[in-house]
């Protein structure tokens, strides 16, 4: 293919963390299917990740079994390996029925809930908490809010405090990432053995876990506590991280561009809806997602053989110029919602209602609150160097001149 | 900081050899280190030398303990 002059992917490239989105663009306009610098095949288009996430010709790539294969080498002979056994009912990486199952039954648990009125306290809790501050952390702000959403979830004993939770959370999340070594997955297993210790104090009698004990057995799905607290690890996760993740973005960028935070306050009821869907698009945390596929396949004269991984970006899809016109800018009456922010297909994201739900109905609010703050540009925004999921660590925002009073 | 046997020393322990085994010549891919090993030893390069966020690549391009000595020497 003579691709000596071509970019190749690197996310150690100077910036990458602080702006993936210019090496993405050089990415998918010159290379955009190609061997990373790690070796596994990348795909930048949005054509080809659309299609890849749709087909049955591909599966997810099992995390639990990685783990399996990895925790003698991780662990030596230190006690507890619990890195496959921790990720074992992680939906995201199952195929075929346990895949199934694993959505089903985390569906019908979180549906006994009255979502509206969780999201509607959880937005007045954090409001209240940080009315009176000058100059606060807006990542703060988010995962403050999500804490509240997963603590009446979870029906969490108090003695489990905010910070625990954040980084229990951002741990286990990074049990997933790319270049992880075995000091910082040793770690994580360390975290995933506090979690269980948590969930297995939770003594309520209302809560996700019944839902999903309750659930599982109604349904004839054979979980046992193991698998139980896989599930319950993951939903913390996912809706800890993602939550925060793409809240911080969103509200950052509307915090930057007043014009548009005015246009967020202004929609109607369908104008926002489609507001959040562009939001998701630019902003998304998630970065990759994985495919295995199940024969050798071709692509532009490349042949992969079978049981590669395939790593497609979904940031770089969704801005791609092929499918959004003028990709890096936000644009609320942008048409259609073709982007990959939750994947698409059979493993699109269990939780994408739920987050568009958050948006709907907290995004308002929080801007009714954040519009008396701007960014504090005396600290840097710092990220997380993070590559599978996007992470703002910290964003300093205080209190306009005008509001002081 | 004697960087090279620090290097030598690392990588005997991930490789599972003797230190007198290992030569500074010899190309990181006969010990048969995976990727994950790899990232390990860049991690504790890292928390070792304080040079940050090493690309676990530079392992393919500097690809033996003399030549990832002579690139650590020269980010210092």
């Amino acid at each position: 293919m003579g691709g000596e002059s071509k970019v190749t992917w690197n996310p150690y490239s100077k910036g990458y963390f602080e702006d993936p989105y210019k090496h993405l663009k050089e990415c998918r306009e010159q290379n955009p299917i190609h061997k990373g610098s790690h070796g596994a095949w990348m795909f930048f288009r949005h054509k080809e990740s659309y299609e890849i996430l749709r087909s049955s010709k591909y599966q997810v790539s099992e995390l639990s079994q990685y783990f399996l294969e990895k925790e003698p080498y991780i662990f030596k002979e230190s006690a507890c390996p619990y890195l496959s056994a921790g990720t074992k009912k992680w939906a995201m990486y199952l195929n075929g029925e346990d895949h199934k199952n694993a959505r089903l039954v985390m569906g019908k648990a979180f549906k006994e809930f009255d979502l509206p009125v969780i999201l509607s306290e959880s937005v007045e809790e954090v409001n209240q908490k940080f009315k009176n501050e000058q100059d606060f952390d807006l990542v703060t702000y988010c995962a403050y809010f999500i804490f509240q959403v997963i603590k009446r979830f979870y029906s969490l004993p108090d003695n489990y405090s905010f910070s625990q939770i954040k980084k229990y959370s951002n741990m286990i999340a990074r049990s997933q990432d790319l270049f992880v070594p075995k000091q910082v997955y040793q770690e994580i297993n360390k975290w995933f053995l506090s979690g269980n210790e948590m969930f297995n104090n939770i003594n309520s009698k209302q809560g996700y876990k019944e839902n999903l004990m309750a659930i599982s057995n109604k349904l004839g799905i054979s979980y046992d506590n193991e698998d139980i607290l896989s599930i319950l690890a993951v939903s913390l996760m996912a809706a800890f991280e993602t939550s925060k993740d793409s809240l911080s973005m969103a509200l950052l960028e509307l915090i930057d561009k007043p014009l548009l935070m005015e246009a967020v306050l202004a929609s109607d009821e369908e104008q926002l809806s489609a507001i959040i869907e562009e939001l998701f698009r630019f902003t998304a945390p998630l970065q990759y997602t994985v495919r295995v596929n199940k024969e050798p396949v071709e692509y532009e004269g490349h042949t992969i053989e079978a049981n590669s991984k395939l790593y497609l970006c979904i940031a770089s899809a969704n801005r791609d110029p092929a499918v959004f016109q003028n990709p890096d800018q936000l644009i609320f009456s942008r048409p259609g919602t073709n982007h990959l922010a939750f994947g698409s297909g059979p493993h699109v994201c269990a939780g994408a209602n739920i987050a568009r739900q958050e948006m709907k109905y907290c995004l308002k609010h929080m801007l009714e609150f954040l519009k008396d703050y701007e960014i504090n540009n005396s600290e840097p925004i710092t990220y997380a160097k993070q590559i599978m999921m996007r992470t703002i660590e910290s964003a300093r925002l205080r209190k306009k001149q005008h509001a002081l009073s | 900081m004697d960087i090279k046997l620090l290097l030598t020393q690392l990588i005997a322990t991930e490789a599972g050899l003797p230190v007198e085994e290992i030569s500074g010549d010899e190309k990181f891919e006969s010990f048969h280190l995976d990727s994950l090993s790899l990232i390990s030893l860049a991690f504790e390069v890292e928390n070792i030398t304080g040079i940050e966020q090493i690309d676990p690549t530079i392992f393919t391009e500097y690809d033996t303990i003399n030549k990832l000595t002579a690139w650590v020497e020269s980010q210092k």
